[in-house]
């Protein structure tokens, strides 16, 4: 390895940079649904946040059940 | 090499384009749909680092430590904050209220309470109106009577809340000195749980003054002043002999046919249809939609945030569109002046003097036109004459052609960069300026063959005919 710094393409350790590559976007377009919500007059942003919550709670599950390489 | 994201060049290229829309339309309400839109521009962010890193994967690439990086989040979080922001700025006074008043609607529900009300008023009474949240319509008859009917709904979770609630903000109906006073109460509620749909029959006689926080006022037949002023309002207005005055913070439509007196608009809102108007106008604010003044009998004024003008009398109509302005039938002396605009004046007459920094200029005077001065900036300049038309032309381009298609009488010339057109046979004085364009001098009528407006204002469907005045109870 010439000190390049990312996860390697192996495919054991795909999924769980899979999946910590994907966290971000995803909490992305929920905090734009939750806004986007909360301006057609639906549900209000502050009944809604705890969705957020939920989210991340799910994407941590995946991370963990996801294989591991060390 | 590690993938990189499309998303800085598309946002990029988003804003590059958002702030060319706004050079070609300056009318734009770029905050206003920013303050509306930007979770979809969220939602299209994370959509597309979420379809680049599902790629990368397929096409087994390496893929990035944290889908989204910290600068990006921190972008993320300002974009947040300034949309919510902009978002609660505007919220007050919001254009389509009215759905999210309905879906608002599901957390409780709405409870009508009829309203018939009245009281002798005489010939000429004065009406006063303090309507809160809700629509009017005010119509004048034969009758003595003020009459008021309709229904005020509360927004209540059981039917019990709703009594009580209503009996709080009862539609009232009262006279004071000359006065007639009409109250909906609803302030008496928490904020927004009342709703007014009104009619009131008047006196032919009467004259009208109503204030509003949100709804519509449809006033017709009276023959007193009618003035309005409201948070948020359409207002429309026929057949009125008095003067009419209305201020809005904010409006989808302004339309007024058929009145005798002075017309007085000031404010801010979207579209304005003004037509058979007897007194003179003034319109004064800010205006994001299409507007029209038809056959407007004495002085037009218009004081735009980006457009001015002047009119002595409009026989034809001038219709101003994000972009263009049309003025056909007019008569001087005028005086337009605008930023960013195509100017159109077609069959005029009288002193014209009309100066934009950018947009093409079309000129067709009429037979009776004096002396014209126009000049732009950027833009090129057409000017349409009659064949038997007087003219003393000096037309002046900086930079740029001038095209002599009218024929003998007319001489061009190049200097430098640019060019000259003039010529003279005794008629009033014509200049024409541009920095940078084309000027050309042809012949042809001074109304275009097909009409320069778009299309005709549709009339107004006729108001159908007032219910039989009740007797009054004693």
């Amino acid at each position: 390895m010439n000190g390049v710094n990312y996860c390697p393409p192996a495919p054991a350790g795909a999924e769980i940079s899979l999946v910590r590559a994907v966290r971000g976007p995803i909490l992305m377009i929920v905090v734009g649904t939750l806004f986007a919500i909360d301006h057609q007059g639906l549900a209000p942003f502050s009944r809604t946040w705890p969705a957020l919550l939920i989210v991340i709670g799910v994407l941590k599950l995946m991370e963990r059940s996801a294989p591991r390489t060390y | 090499m590690r993938p990189r994201s499309v998303v800085g060049p598309l946002l990029l290229i988003g804003f590059g384009v958002l702030l060319l829309l706004r050079n070609v339309w300056p009318e734009i309400p770029l905050f206003t749909l920013f303050a509306k839109y930007w979770p979809y521009l969220l939602i299209l962010w994370g959509t597309v680092r979420l379809g680049e890193v599902l790629f990368w994967h397929s096409s087994g690439r390496p893929l990035p430590a944290n889908g989204i990086g910290g600068g990006e989040w921190t972008l993320v979080v300002l974009l947040c904050l300034f949309g919510s922001g902009l978002y609660w700025g505007s919220r007050q006074s919001w254009p389509n209220m009215r759905i999210s008043n309905r879906t608002l609607d599901v957390l409780g529900e709405s409870y009508d309470f009829p309203v018939k009300l009245n009281v002798p008023a005489g010939k000429t009474p004065r009406i006063v109106l303090d309507l809160g949240r809700g629509d009017v319509k005010v119509v004048g008859t034969d009758s003595e009577l003020v009459q008021v009917t309709g229904h005020q709904s509360v927004r209540a979770y059981s039917q019990d809340e709703a009594n009580s609630e209503s009996k709080k903000a009862e539609v009232t109906l009262e006279k004071v000195g000359d006065r007639i006073l009409v109250r909906t109460n609803q302030e008496k509620l928490s904020e927004r749980r009342a709703t007014a749909m009104l009619e009131i029959q008047v006196p032919k006689g009467a004259s009208f003054e109503g204030r509003g926080k949100y709804g519509d006022f449809d006033i017709n037949d009276i023959n007193g002043a009618v003035e309005i002023n409201s948070d948020n309002a359409g207002v429309r207005v026929r057949n009125i002999s008095g003067p009419v005055r209305v201020e809005l913070r904010r409006s989808d439509i302004i339309r007024a046919t058929a009145v005798k007196g002075a017309v007085e608009i000031r404010g801010k809102g979207q579209e304005i249809e003004l037509d058979e108007i007897d007194g003179p106008v003034t319109v004064n604010g800010g205006y994001t939609g299409e507007l029209t003044f038809r056959r407007i009998a004495k002085t037009l004024r218009f004081e735009g945030t980006q457009t001015q003008f002047r009119a002595e009398k409009v026989a034809g109509a001038i219709q101003l569109r994000p972009g263009s302005l049309l003025l056909e039938d007019v008569e001087g002396p005028m005086r337009i002046s605008g930023k960013t605009r195509d100017v159109q004046v077609a069959e005029f007459r009288g002193e014209l003097d009309l100066e934009v920094e950018n947009g093409d200029l079309e000129l067709r005077p009429a037979a009776g036109a004096g002396k014209v001065s126009a000049r732009t900036r950027n833009g090129n300049i057409d000017l349409i004459l009659g064949s038997t038309a007087k003219f003393n032309l000096n037309a002046r381009t900086e930079r740029g052609e001038a095209h002599n298609e009218f024929g003998s009488g007319i001489q061009d010339e190049t200097s430098g960069r640019g060019a000259r057109l003039t010529g003279s046979n005794g008629g009033p004085e014509i200049q024409l300026t541009t920095e940078r364009g084309h000027v050309t001098v042809r012949k042809g009528s001074s109304s275009p063959a097909t009409s320069i407006m778009p299309q005709r204002i549709p009339d107004a469907p006729a108001a159908p005919p007032p219910p039989v005045p009740a007797t009054v109870q004693q």
